[in-house]
């Protein structure tokens, strides 16, 4: 046993300042120490590498694009890092310790980048209660939402609604008035079968007093 | 505590837009449709008799229904003719029918909302060949549902039967 305790673990965060250099140097020596015994570290350096390439050379074809287009953004991101390396003053910064040109270009980028995966890493427990809390205050909202009308169970009987889950309710026909004018008539309602899709039916069935009169209806 | 208050937060804004969501649903799908102010009719003359047996597959949504008193009294029924109209709200609907006599359908009017299918009510009469007036009568009925109105006889001793359905667009 060596007596050092166990060796720090690095974030993907402090390997990706490391990988842009942006570690102090005794932080970058105790990174570098660190990859030296961890091969997997090691592999995820390689891979944040490449892709902080892939985002840095997107980046350049961009800026280019915009800076041959945009005349304007050319003047306005020179005027913006004159301010940045003046610390606010409005000098122009001397021409020997300024970064080339594509390095400048990447380095905000990697920053934003190792920013935003900083944030992330620091706040993943907010994320997850915030992504929680939304997720059951959709499920409230839908719970208390329309619903549809649960089964009621009173089919077959005449004069009972006939409710079905998924569907609007049913109701039996009602003749609301009926005048006939020679014989008698007869009202009836016909119930759907369980299994019949059809509604009710009316039926009047009219009947001649005196059959062999009149004719058909 | 930054993080129980960051989260208190998150909450109050995940339930302040989900009820703007339900909101805005609510909007979109909830509220009820006019009343319709046509009705897509179907009007089907029917000859019921015991010469032959079976239904006739036009009437195949009647079949079951033709199963079942009055109408098991019969053994074949046979569609004599089809009418397919649409009706105007309150203007009368005067139909001949095969036997010469006449159908007047009136759509008086329909309701219905979220929960339950749309009820039309529905005036008709009946007229015989002669003009004289046999029945008249007001239904209110779901959208689709059939009324049968029947029980004289035609010739051959068969029995006459107008099946009458309605649907609101």
């Amino acid at each position: 046993m060596s007596g050092t305790g166990p060796r720090k673990r690095y974030t993907d965060a402090e390997l990706m300042l490391y990988a842009d250099g942006e570690l102090p140097p005794e932080e970058a020596r105790g990174v570098a120490a660190y990859l030296a015994e961890d091969a997997e570290a090691r592999l995820k350096l390689e891979s944040l590498r490449q892709v902080g390439e892939a985002v840095r050379t997107y980046a350049e074809l961009e800026t280019d694009r915009a800076e041959v287009e945009v005349p304007a953004f050319a003047d306005m991101w020179s005027r913006i890092e004159r301010r940045i390396h003046a610390n606010g003053i409005s000098e122009p910064t001397p021409a020997h310790i300024r970064a080339p040109a594509a390095v400048r270009r990447a380095r905000p980028v990697a920053a934003m980048w190792a920013a935003m995966r900083r944030w992330f890493e620091d706040h993943r427990g907010h994320v997850l209660t915030s992504a929680i809390s939304a997720g059951v205050a959709c499920a409230i909202m839908l719970a208390l939402g329309p619903s549809w009308h649960a089964v009621d169970g009173g089919r077959g009987e005449h004069g009972t609604s006939h409710v079905i889950k998924g569907k609007l309710v049913s109701q039996p026909p009602e003749v609301e008035g009926l005048e006939v004018y020679e014989g008698s008539g007869t009202i009836l309602t016909l119930e759907p079968d369980e299994d019949d899709d059809s509604g009710a039916a009316a039926v009047i069935w009219i009947s001649n007093d005196d059959t062999d009169l009149e004719g058909p209806i | 505590m930054t993080g129980f208050r960051c989260a208190l937060l998150a909450c109050a804004v995940s339930i302040a837009l989900a009820s703007g969501s339900r909101g805005v649903m609510a909007q979109a799908g909830g509220d009820p449709p006019p009343p319709p102010t046509t009705a897509n009719c179907q009007i089907l003359e029917i000859k019921a008799s015991n010469e032959g047996d079976g239904v006739d597959p036009d009437l195949k949504p009647l079949a079951r229904k033709l199963k079942k008193p009055p109408f098991s009294s019969w053994k074949a029924f046979k569609l004599l003719k089809r009418h397919d109209k649409t009706v105007e709200k309150m203007k009368a609907l005067n139909l001949g029918l095969v036997t010469g006599s006449k159908l007047t359908l009136l759509f008086r009017g329909a309701s219905g909302g979220q929960t339950h299918k749309t009820r039309l009510r529905l005036g008709f009469t009946l007229d015989d060949k002669n003009g004289k007036r046999k029945v008249d009568g007001t239904i209110n009925v779901d959208s689709g549902d059939y009324s049968l109105i029947g029980g004289d006889t035609i010739e051959g001793g068969a029995t006459y039967i107008v099946a009458v359905s309605c649907k609101a667009p």
